[in-house]
This record gives C-alpha cells, sequence and structure tokens, in this order.
C-alpha cells in the first residue's frame, strides 16, 4: 500500500470525479492492508504475537535425536542399501554399484505442515563415505571417472538447492538454500545422486566370497526448516 | 483494542476534506490497532519490541588454536588401546559458556549449534595393509590379488554440553550423539551420530585401472592436506533443559564396521601410534537459541 498521497486539495480547485474516487479507493483499501508505515512502532514483543505469527521452525526426528528416520537405522539413507549376505564386515550396509546404477534417489521426505507462504530457509546436514579408488580409467585411455556423492534438496518437485557434493572417503556436508514460497503444506525431498560405475571399477573383491564393495552411504543425517512470515 | 470503523461512504453522498482525514487519523493513532487491521507485510522491525520474537539468545566462541595459520596447531594422538581418550579442542579455553544461569531451553524453542575447523590429519605408511579393516582383496588382472584400502576410515569430533553446573565439569554428549566409549573394541553405532563431524584418515587411489576391467595392480597413496570441515546440531527438547556449556571433542582413528543389521564406527588401533595424528587450527563454534514458532 502507499502513503496517503492521491490527493491535495487546493483553493479555488475544480474538483474531478477521478480525484474523489482516486481518494476513495485508497481510504478503502486502507481498511484491509494496513502496511508498516501505518502500524504503530514497538508494538509487538514475546507476550502479544500468537504462535507461528511470525516464523515457524521444522526439524526432522525426535526432542531425544534430531537424524531423520527411527531404529537402527537412524539418520541413514536406506533405500539403496545392500544385503548383510554381500557385505563385508568392515565396510556399512550401504550402496553398491549392484544395486544402483545412477540417477537421483529420494533419501528423505520432510512434509512441512502449515506453512502459510513466505521465506522458507532449508538446511541438510550429516556425512558421506564414498569409495574413490577407481577414479581412473584403463591406462587413462578412457577419462576419468571422479567419484562424487551429490546432494540436493527439492521442494515440491522444484529444486531449492544443488551442490556438488562430496569427494573425499569420509567427509561432513551441510547444504542449504531459501526461496519464497505459496502457502499450503510443503514436501520437501532431499535426494543424492552417485557417480555411476566407470570403466574399470572393482564392484566385487577378489575373495572367494566376492563380497560386493560398498560405493557409498549417507549417514547422520538431520533437516531443519524455517519458515519467516510477514 | 478494537477495530476501527468509520462511516462508509455511500453513493451520491458528499465527500470532503474531513471524512477523509477522520479516517486516516483514526489509523495513524498509537495503539489503535490490532492483527485485524494488518494487511501482508506490515510488521518489521519497527514494529517490534525488545529482540527475543524469534531469536531469544545467541553466543560465538572462536574454537582451537586462535591462529588461522598452520604456525600453531594441536595435534590430537591416535588411539593404540580403547577406548580412545576424546581430547577437547582448544584444551578447555575455546568452550561456549552461557554463564551462571546457562541457557534454558524450553519445550517450544530450538538449539542450533554450528561449528567448524582446520583439519589435517597424519599418517606413515600404510598400517593398514592387509589384513587390517578395508583392506580389499582386488583381482589384480593376473589371476591373483592386490591389496587396495578402502579407506573408509576417519578421527571423530563430536559435540558435548554441561548441564550440571556452569563450573563445566561435567560434559557428556549431547543427545543423539555416542561417545564411543563401550564396547570391544569401542564403537558408535551410526544411529547415535547426530553432532559428529568426521576427518578422513588416509586417502589412497588405484594409481590407473588395469587393462582388465575391475582389476588393479598399481596404488597411489595420497598425503592429506589441510582442510576446513564442519557440523551441525539442533537440539527441540521435549521440556525444559538449561545448558550452561558446549565443547568439542577429538578422537580416533575409527573405521567402518557392521554388527547384523546394525552400521557403526569402531576404533581402529591396529593403526594408532605416535606417527599417526591429527591436527587442528582455528575455526569457531555458535549457538543460536530461539522460539521455533
Amino acid at each position: 500500500m502507499k502513503y496517503w498521497t492521491e490527493h491535495q486539495a487546493r483553493q479555488n480547485q475544480t474538483a474531478e470525479a477521478d480525484q474523489l474516487n482516486a481518494e476513495m479507493r485508497a481510504s478503502q483499501s486502507a481498511i484491509t492492508t494496513l502496511d508498516r508505515t501505518q502500524t504503530p512502532s514497538r508494538q509487538y514483543d514475546p507476550t502479544n504475537v500468537g504462535q507461528y505469527a511470525l516464523h515457524q521452525v521444522w526439524t526432522s526426528g525426535t526432542s531425544s535425536n534430531p537424524m531423520w528416520g527411527s531404529g537402527t537405522t537412524q539418520g541413514e539413507q536406506t533405500n539403496v542399501r545392500m544385503d548383510t549376505a554381500n557385505n563385508r564386515g568392515d565396510q556399512f550396509l550401504a550402496i553398491t554399484y549392484q544395486l544402483y546404477s545412477g540417477g537421483w534417489e529420494t533419501a528423505y521426505t520432510e512434509t512441512l505442515t502449515g506453512f502459510r507462504g513466505g521465506h522458507l530457509h532449508v538446511e541438510w546436514s550429516g556425512q558421506a563415505s564414498i569409495f574413490p579408488a577407481f577414479q581412473q580409467t584403463d591406462n587413462n585411455n578412457h577419462p576419468p571417472n571422479p567419484k562424487y556423492m551429490r546432494l540436493r534438496i527439492q521442494v515440491g518437485g522444484v529444486t531449492m538447492v544443488e551442490r556438488q557434493g562430496t569427494a573425499k572417503s569420509m567427509a561432513s556436508f551441510r547444504i542449504f538454500g531459501g526461496g519464497l514460497y505459496p502457502q499450503g503444506d510443503l514436501e520437501v525431498q532431499f535426494q543424492w545422486r552417485f557417480t555411476p560405475a566407470g570403466q574399470d571399477d572393482a564392484i566385487v573383491d577378489n575373495g572367494p566370497s566376492t563380497f560386493h564393495l560398498m560405493q557409498a552411504h549417507l549417514w547422520g543425517n538431520k533437516v531443519l526448516a524455517i519458515a519467516r512470515y510477514k | 483494542m478494537s477495530r476501527i470503523i468509520q462511516d462508509r461512504i455511500d453513493a451520491g453522498e458528499s465527500i470532503d476534506a474531513t471524512d477523509l482525514n477522520n479516517r486516516y487519523t483514526a489509523y495513524n493513532q498509537p495503539g489503535a490497532l490490532d492483527v485485524a487491521n494488518h494487511g501482508a507485510a506490515s510488521i518489521d522491525l519497527p514494529q517490534v519490541r525488545g529482540n527475543q520474537l524469534i531469536t531469544v539468545d545467541s553466543k560465538r566462541v572462536v574454537l582451537g588454536t586462535g591462529v588461522w595459520d598452520h604456525s600453531s596447531v594441536q595435534s590430537i594422538p591416535s588411539a593404540t588401546a580403547s577406548p580412545a581418550t576424546p581430547a577437547e579442542v582448544g584444551g578447555g579455553s575455546t568452550r561456549l559458556d552461557f554463564g551462571l544461569t546457562g541457557w534454558t531451553i524450553t519445550s517450544g524453542d530450538i538449539l542450533r549449534v554450528y561449528w567448524d575447523i582446520g583439519a589435517r590429519p597424519y599418517i606413515t605408511g600404510r598400517p593398514y595393509a592387509t589384513p587390517n579393516l578395508g583392506a580389499l582383496a582386488i583381482d589384480n588382472g593376473a589371476g591373483g590379488s592386490f591389496d587396495l584400502n578402502d579407506c573408509l576410515a576417519c578421527w571423530v569430533l563430536h559435540l558435548e554440553m554441561d548441564t550440571t553446573d556452569a563450573t563445566l565439569a561435567n560434559f557428556v554428549p549431547v543427545p543423539g550423539q555416542t561417545d564411543f566409549q563401550t564396547g570391544t573394541p569401542a564403537f558408535g553405532n551410526l544411529s547415535q551420530t547426530a553432532a559428529t563431524t568426521v576427518v578422513p584418515a588416509y586417502l589412497e587411489y588405484s594409481a590407473e585401472g588395469n587393462a582388465v576391467e575391475g582389476a588393479t595392480n598399481a596404488r597411489t597413496t595420497l598425503d592429506m592436506r589441510w582442510g576446513g570441515v564442519s557440523g551441525a546440531y539442533w537440539f527441540t527438547p521435549s521440556g525444559s533443559q538449561t545448558i550452561y556449556g558446549l565443547r568439542i571433542v577429538a578422537h580416533g582413528i575409527y573405521h567402518a564396521k557392521r554388527s547384523g543389521t546394525q552400521n557403526r564406527l569402531e576404533l581402529y588401533t591396529a593403526v594408532g601410534g605416535v606417527t599417526q595424528y591429527l591436527e587442528l587450527t582455528q575455526g569457531q563454534l555458535s549457538a543460536v537459541h530461539m522460539r521455533r514458532g
């Protein structure tokens, strides 16, 4: 809304209908849309502001553990997960190339119930483990195949933020983004995409059991969302 | 506080400056407006009294040695016996101290904690060589096997808090975080790593691909360089919880393991020794106490 500056009356002026109509419209609009120039200063403090009036916070997990999910896999990526029969005991039950050939996978979905429209800030923090040993290829005759655990956050199916991801065997990460979103419950998806196997990747070990080799894992994951309303 | 109501303006009725001025004056009188009169974007900082509508408190401390370059470092020894002894980052002088009364986090609040620091792991040789953890027997392309490590080993930094008193003599891991002190060898389940930061302990690659697909017979072991690591933790207690201080501790080296269907980090004493250690420099530890809505 604008200041009340539609018309300034002057002596001996000829009044025209549009001038009065403009004044009236400005007057009426003020009834329902007072803006910050007309709202009294220093009016609000924690004692007279209702819950979620200005902001709202969502977190994954529980009061005793902020990580997503529950039970023995709390905080882990579980939608692509090796079976114990194929696992070396000194690796995680996690992503293998026998189970994963590429593409985005959703590790976790958080629904922001009661979002009232405004600015949304989302954070995702955790650890990523990858097996980076086979980044070079056949005597360098082929392009190298650097391994990344790529990460992105989608809100309502639209990417809010995406990053190249971690490249070391054990790494901590934090990815966060923000944007303006309309009112309504929002579905936020936390997704990963690991580099597919190159030409020379060893995907099993050479032991008698030919265990499948763990290629990547996400663990210690937790998410936070903060909405700012005005 | 009432909603402001003025006589409406009817069609055909005369309108003059007094009508409009009265209405304008009504809207501008202090204390005469409530939420029913407000439109979108009608509240900003000038309308707010005090500073605890969203953020209740915040605090930050320089973490570690206090030196950004690498002229002064804190060295964390690798454990040769189980369990590892956690070393406080900064040696006790760079913890977050919330004072005599502490911070009381209520059920409607959230405590957000963030930290970062410069880290460099050192290792000499290949103490992790076969038959140790992560030693993979990879097809060497000539009918045999080649020892290549999976490098799923790491140092751990985790967050602790003191909920006892302001003397800060009773730090324990925050809820959702293991202390890595139980088991033989000591371990921590991944489902209890809510406030963990990891630093890779060592790294080696297949030097280049073998002519036989899925095989290798050469490796390159890389010296790890300085790098920044960071962590975050969010605490939403079900009841009131007073916290007097926060600190970060570091320990290692751990390796990936599983027990049944439970993934864990297990202390890896076979690689412990004076030539394996972690160096830390400076970073920061910050906390924000805010309302959840």
